[in-house]
């Protein structure tokens, strides 16, 4: 290889590093600038202590994921569709991946309220409640990642993994604006 | 002198291709052009020097020597490769692959291959930015299998996540719930997505389908808090019926 061509490599090799760098600091630079909402309706069953006699449930999921800003509502319902409380949480956007489908988030729990106190709490709810009582015990926060393991852009419907939960829900899914 | 499958017969100024025997009557430039390399092996000789071939003034233009360079080194077959070396800014060197001098070569390789290094890391930089692979690829997460059903129907059955653990859990309860299919008249699911939480005591299943002609979504999330969970089918399929939408 002759010395001009070794300096073309460099040259070569320089412009790419160079770009590299560049990009680097743009991604780093970045503001997160998210703009999703999520609707996932679920259906709790809940088994008894000898696996059968199954309670049920409703709960309405909704998250708003807008600039770098997350905030999630959980209302919760019994079989007769009677309001049994609801949980809200905030919180940060950590990062978004590039294709928008991966949303690393940091929630605090805001406010939870339990509307019949005469009725059985569904487990989802507790399990819930209990996580926010330990993050405000702890560091304050909680984490969580959704991922959006299959968007259906006709239906504006989306497959989204819950994480560390390992949670799957089918949601429906539009844009702020 | 020989080298390769080159011959150069100085008396008689020819050049012979031995291998594809020719012989090559040299012009007079090419021939001071080759007679000074090659007395100068591993020397550096400037086009000025070349041009002057010994003697105190130039005998021959600069354009002369670049083009007998150029005819030699095409006789031989060979470009840069071959014994005649450019040197960028000095000239040319007569070096064969047996007479390199030992410092200049790992050099000039430690330069490649620094550049080469530096090359394939900002490439490999560009595409993680670039391309974020970092990010976990959806499909990966996904394990999907096809169960046909009676009357041609088929329904897709996707595993999320699934680990070792589950996977005996989940085939057990991916059979249930394809028996319990089949007593559906009709059936607007087209794919189950089945998830098991990490603690293990919950089982999430997502039903996805049509339902006249429109797109239909459930959601079920089964709770087993005993210490070894079942989530066994016939428990909870008359309390929720997944043959509706």
């Amino acid at each position: 290889m002759s010395l001009k061509r070794q300096t073309q490599w460099w040259w070569l090799s320089g412009l790419l590093l160079l770009a590299a760098v560049a990009l680097a600091a743009w991604q780093w630079q970045r503001p997160i600038d998210a703009d999703l909402v999520l609707s996932c309706r679920g259906e709790l069953v809940e088994l008894g202590p000898d696996g059968a006699a199954p309670a049920q449930f409703y709960v309405q999921a909704d998250f708003l994921l807008q600039g770098d800003r997350a905030n999630l509502h959980y209302r919760y319902f019994n079989h007769s569709g009677e309001a049994l409380g609801e949980i809200a949480m905030n919180g940060e956007i950590l990062s978004v991946t590039q294709r928008q489908t991966v949303y690393r988030l940091n929630l605090r729990q805001s406010g939870a309220r339990r509307m019949a106190a005469e009725h059985q709490l569904p487990q989802h709810m507790r399990h819930q409640d209990a996580l926010g009582e330990r993050s405000k015990a702890g560091e304050g926060v909680h984490s969580m990642t959704l991922e959006l393991l299959e968007i259906n852009q006709q239906e504006d419907q989306a497959i989204v993994l819950f994480l560390p939960s390992c949670a799957v829900c089918g949601c429906t899914y539009t844009h702020t604006g | 002198m020989q080298w390769q499958a080159m011959s150069f017969i100085r008396e008689r100024r020819q050049l012979v291709d031995l291998e594809r025997e020719r012989t090559w009557e040299l012009p007079r430039a090419e021939f001071l052009v080759l007679t000074q390399l090659i007395d100068h092996p591993n020397i550096v000789l400037s086009k000025h020097r070349l041009r002057c071939a010994g003697e105190v003034e130039p005998v021959m233009s600069s354009s002369a020597v670049v083009k007998a360079v150029f005819t030699l080194r095409r006789f031989m077959g060979a470009d840069e490769t071959g014994p005649i070396v450019t040197v960028a800014g000095k000239g040319y060197v007569w070096r064969l692959p047996n007479t390199q001098p030992t410092k200049a070569r790992p050099q000039r390789l430690k330069r490649v291959g620094a550049a080469l290094g530096v090359l394939l890391g900002s490439g490999v930089l560009l595409g993680l930015l670039l391309l974020d692979p970092l990010s976990s690829s959806p499909s990966a997460l996904l394990h999907p299998s096809v169960t046909p059903l009676s009357g041609g129907r088929q329904l897709h059955l996707v595993q999320v996540r699934p680990n070792e653990r589950d996977t005996a859990l989940l085939q057990r309860i991916e059979l249930a719930m394809t028996q319990a299919f089949e007593s559906c008249s009709e059936l607007p699911w087209h794919t189950v997505y089945l998830a098991r939480s990490v603690d293990g005591q919950v089982l999430n299943l997502t039903l996805a389908g049509t339902h006249q002609n429109l797109p239909v979504l459930r959601n079920v999330k089964i709770s087993d808090q005993r210490l070894e969970p079942e989530f066994e089918v016939k428990h909870w399929w008359q309390e929720v019926p997944l043959c509706e939408p």
